[in-house]
């Protein structure tokens, strides 16, 4: 009877995620839709296009995850290309273990950032980051690949819901209880943030309007889509899948062209 | 300066026409120039071997003495001060940090491409290889020559100044190139301080989404898509890119300046009559 208890359990479990993924889905704002279109007064930022003013919300509260080499070089321009200086700013970064170019390299982000607001200055907003093991190592062998993939689910899971340090006793400290961005752009690690934020808010223990979801593809594809984004993109766990090239865009229905999000520099 | 690369190469005729106008991205970058941020020694670089044999030095003598001579013919010494103080152009091979790269490392020290920086006045070869360096450095020792410095280290953290010794300054050096492998976040970095740039996609890689990239890019005009094999014509064209590209800012300079020549006048225009309503306005109270 334990054999038929466990199955019955698991067969109540599996529809109960399979009904709350696609009960989310249909819930959520269709890609295109008026909700990216900037709401109040909108500020134009640095590449020139508008975006929606947030200088009045209470909290705001991005999760980026750092990978790889060029995964984390886009990243950091991303990041660079969509600040504002803004006090009601908290941006957290996962990293890998090890990764130490990945850690230099967010450090070296918020030092600029921080030295851009000197003294007093709260515009700068506030800062964290957490480390997460490696999914997989280079050369492991495959059958410990999923005891480590879980250590390292715990780890995410860990990272999404320990409230900010820096805001918790300060205004506002509640706004700050979850992440309301997760951007990923496609390390190996972030697949694994995001199904786990994805799964906490299957079984309510992140609120629905918490932890969206936004991949960004990355820059160096312009015709065909990394098996990442096709992931993505098939398992409904993103809520914005944003493509660097309009080509990109119109190839694969339910991306969305963003812009050279990570190149902007380049933009004439 | 012109004159004295004209002097250099009389008989290749389609050389000295690419480096002529190439020349000019010196003037070109005084406006462009980027403050220069990876001044700090970096302590991740371990590896760094100059490698100037000897034998090197002897061919790098009679080239020094013949530029001399030549320059002393056109009577035009200010140009030779200004010409050595100048570094020289600089060719930067970089793999990156995950991957190695062997076909690339082992076709920029073939004797064809060397003589094609040679030709085109880089004095200096830069490899970061990677996990190949003690291949690599096997390799560039059974070398029998080389007509330009060969340097060659394993990995640094600090890549931004090799990048922009590459990059064309004016009066500070001339412009070179960096040839990268194609890995998006080399060639961020790259792009973003504005140095020249040849993409070499690695055609061992999966999907060969690298090639993808390159062909963008070489459509933007933004960088040279540089094939394995055909690596000397990707230098010829990035020096021609260089070129163009200094020509059209050139052009925007030009425009910039009639414009605001323009302006000057209209202002001129409108002052007469205003000072004139002025006077008048004085001789009315004096009356």
């Amino acid at each position: 009877w334990l054999i038929s208890l466990v199955i019955t359990v698991g067969i109540v479990l599996g529809t109960f995620i399979v009904y709350r993924h696609f009960e989310m889905i249909r819930r959520r704002q269709k890609p295109g839709g008026s909700w990216l279109v900037p709401s109040n007064t909108p500020q134009p930022n640095a590449a020139g296009t508008q975006v929606p003013n947030t200088t009045s919300l209470p909290a705001i509260y991005f999760t980026y995850i750092l990978g790889s080499g060029g995964h984390t070089a886009e990243m950091i321009e991303t990041i660079k290309q969509s600040f504002r200086g803004q006090a009601n700013i908290h941006r957290r970064y996962i990293i890998s273990i090890g990764d130490t170019s990945s850690l230099g390299k967010a450090r070296l982000l918020e030092a600029t950032i921080k030295d851009a607001y000197p003294g007093e200055d709260d515009r700068a907003g506030t800062s964290d980051i957490f480390l997460i093991r490696r999914a997989r190592k280079v050369h492991q062998p495959l059958y410990t690949a999923p005891f480590t993939c879980l250590i390292s689910a715990f780890h995410a899971a860990n990272a999404l819901t320990r409230m900010p340090n820096p805001r918790s006793t300060k205004d506002h400290g509640k706004g700050f209880r979850y992440p309301h961005v997760i951007v990923t752009n496609g390390p190996a690690n972030g697949f694994i943030v995001c199904l786990v934020a994805h799964l906490l808010k299957i079984f309510y223990l992140v609120p629905e309007n918490r932890a969206k979801v936004v991949y960004i593809e990355t820059w160096a594809r312009s015709k065909t889509m990394s098996l990442t984004g096709k992931l993505f993109l098939k398992t409904g766990i993103a809520d914005v899948v944003g493509v660097q090239h309009e080509s990109l865009a119109k190839i694969f229905k339910g991306s969305q062209y963003i812009g050279p999000v990570s190149a902007g520099f380049l933009r004439r | 300066m012109d004159h004295l690369t004209t002097t250099k190469h009389t008989t290749d005729t389609e050389a000295t026409h690419t480096q002529k106008i190439a020349g000019q991205k010196r003037d070109a970058s005084a406006i462009t120039t980027v403050s220069s941020q990876g001044s700090s020694a970096s302590s991740g670089e371990g590896l760094e071997i100059r490698n100037e044999s000897k034998r090197e030095g002897e061919v790098k003598r009679p080239k020094l003495g013949e530029e001399q001579t030549s320059s002393n013919r056109s009577d035009n010494n200010m140009a030779l001060i200004e010409e050595t103080s100048m570094e020289g152009r600089q060719c930067f091979v970089t793999v990156g940090a995950t991957a190695g790269f062997r076909p690339l490392l082992s076709e920029v020290i073939t004797p064809e491409f060397l003589n094609c920086l040679a030709d085109n006045h880089f004095d200096l070869l830069k490899v970061q290889c990677g996990e190949d360096f003690e291949w690599f450095d096997e390799q560039v020792k059974s070398l029998p020559s080389s007509p330009v410095t060969i340097e060659r280290f394993a990995f640094t953290e600090n890549m931004a100044k090799h990048y922009i010794r590459s990059r064309g300054e004016m009066s500070v050096r001339m412009p070179g190139v960096v040839v990268a492998h194609a890995g998006s976040g080399t060639i961020l970095e790259v792009l973003r301080l504005q140095v020249p740039l040849v993409v070499v996609p690695n055609p061992t890689l999966m999907d060969n989404h690298q090639a993808e990239l390159a062909q963008e890019l070489e459509s933007t005009g933004d960088a040279v898509y540089g094939r394995l094999g055909k690596l000397t014509e990707a230098i010829a064209r990035s020096l021609e890119l260089v070129a163009q590209d200094e020509l059209r800012k050139q052009q925007h300079l030009q425009d910039l300046r009639n414009v605001e020549k323009s302006f000057q006048r209209e202002l001129e225009q409108a002052k007469v009559p205003q000072t004139e309503t002025v006077q008048d306005r004085r001789q009315r109270d004096l009356d």
